[in-house]
């Protein structure tokens, strides 16, 4: 074969220096992108400051209006951080992701997809109705998937899927099994 | 073995009874008062200061009114946004009586003192028709059996609207959050029985 000595290792060096370049660019992206996703599931949850790109729109089951966002954000009767709890359960991944007995229903588990149907329809991962002062929102696909990406990297003791069926302290407990 | 067999039946009637009243009393009682209850002498104050009775507030107006405390953050701001909204649907028609009128009552009158009131309003864009009072402490106990407006929970007051006649009665209670749409209807037919 002609060619100059040494030129096919030349290549294949060049090669994978542009393949490993091409899978930072990419991984920092994604980094990037991850990042972006948890700072809008942030957003939506506080609802402070109100921005129209970064907040959800809701209205209670029945009514013909949208709430004002300042009336249905979630963090007005949700907290994040384990140990705690509002007016409604705490939403963590110690809550979400464990098999829980919500609401007199079943043990259940929530993921992305059940989520976003319980932001939409009311409606839990037990096939629950949830309390009438929740709002239902009209949310996108991309709010339901930063809103859950945020929640769930909110880690508690009980971040684990395999974990037994969770034991909640009392305040979780209370507001987890509120009546409806 | 007739006897045995009314017994059992008996006792079988007895305890559906009391299952169904458990059932009621899990949810909030709703509905026609009938008859209308007068309201009982309870002193409040107003969101401006002033200090009067419940009654000279509710006496030759219909009304709508919600239980709310300022501190409240969960269940208070949708029922603002509510009485926001049948405000804004009460201005918006050509004529509407003035005599139909909106009334936030607190459950906290330590904390809810006339200006926190007039904050919240002012929070919700109230106009002249809607006012807030806080009832003297001593009577807090008392008003809210009336109304049977007591929840368990974080927020411990229901967000049923309460509608009363030009008489100051009680005429009806509904479910919680009332389509705005459905709080003016109610205040409309209330109203209309009084002519």
């Amino acid at each position: 074969m002609n060619g100059r000595p040494g030129s096919g290792s030349a290549y294949r060096a060049a090669a994978a220096v542009l393949l490993v370049s091409t899978g930072l660019i990419v991984a920092g992206w994604m980094a990037h992108e991850r990042h972006d996703r948890l700072l809008l599931g942030q957003a939506l949850f506080e609802g402070s400051p109100p921005q129209p790109d970064r907040q959800l729109a809701g209205r209670i089951a029945g009514h013909d209006r949208d709430l004002p966002p300042e009336a249905a954000r979630c963090a007005n009767c949700h907290t994040s951080t384990p140990g705690t709890a509002g007016f409604g359960p705490a939403l963590h991944a110690g809550t979400l992701v464990q098999a829980l007995a919500r609401r007199g229903g079943p043990p259940s588990t929530y993921e992305e997809a059940s989520l976003c149907r319980l932001l939409r329809e009311g409606i839990d991962p037990a096939w629950v109705m949830v309390n009438q002062a929740m709002p239902r929102y009209d949310a996108t696909d991309a709010q339901c998937a930063a809103l859950w990406a945020w929640l769930v990297r909110q880690t508690g003791a009980l971040a684990s899927p395999s974990a037994p069926l969770a034991t909640l302290n009392p305040s979780e407990h209370d507001a987890l099994h509120a009546p409806a | 073995m007739h006897r045995r067999e009314l017994l059992k039946a008996s006792a079988a009637a007895v305890a559906t009874a009391a299952l169904s009243n458990q059932v009621a009393q899990a949810h909030n009682v709703a509905g026609a008062v009938v008859p209308p209850a007068l309201v009982p002498s309870i002193r409040c104050r107003l969101h401006d200061s002033r200090e009067l009775l419940l009654h000279g507030l509710l006496h030759n107006r219909t009304t709508a009114l919600q239980l709310m405390f300022t501190g409240c953050s969960a269940v208070c701001p949708i029922q603002g946004a509510l009485f926001a909204d049948v405000q804004q649907r009460l201005d918006a028609r050509p004529a509407s009586p003035s005599d139909l009128q909106l009334l936030s009552i607190s459950i906290d009158p330590l904390a809810d003192d006339h200006r926190a009131l007039a904050g919240w309003l002012r929070r919700y864009g109230a106009g002249a028709r809607w006012r807030a009072a806080s009832p003297d402490a001593q009577d807090l106990d008392r008003w809210l059996d009336f109304l049977q407006g007591r929840q368990a929970g974080a927020d411990r007051h229901t967000a049923q609207v309460y509608l009363f006649d030009r008489r100051a009665r009680l005429a009806l209670r509904t479910t919680d959050f009332p389509p705005a749409g459905e709080v003016l209807r109610l205040l409309d037919a209330l109203a209309a029985q009084a002519m």
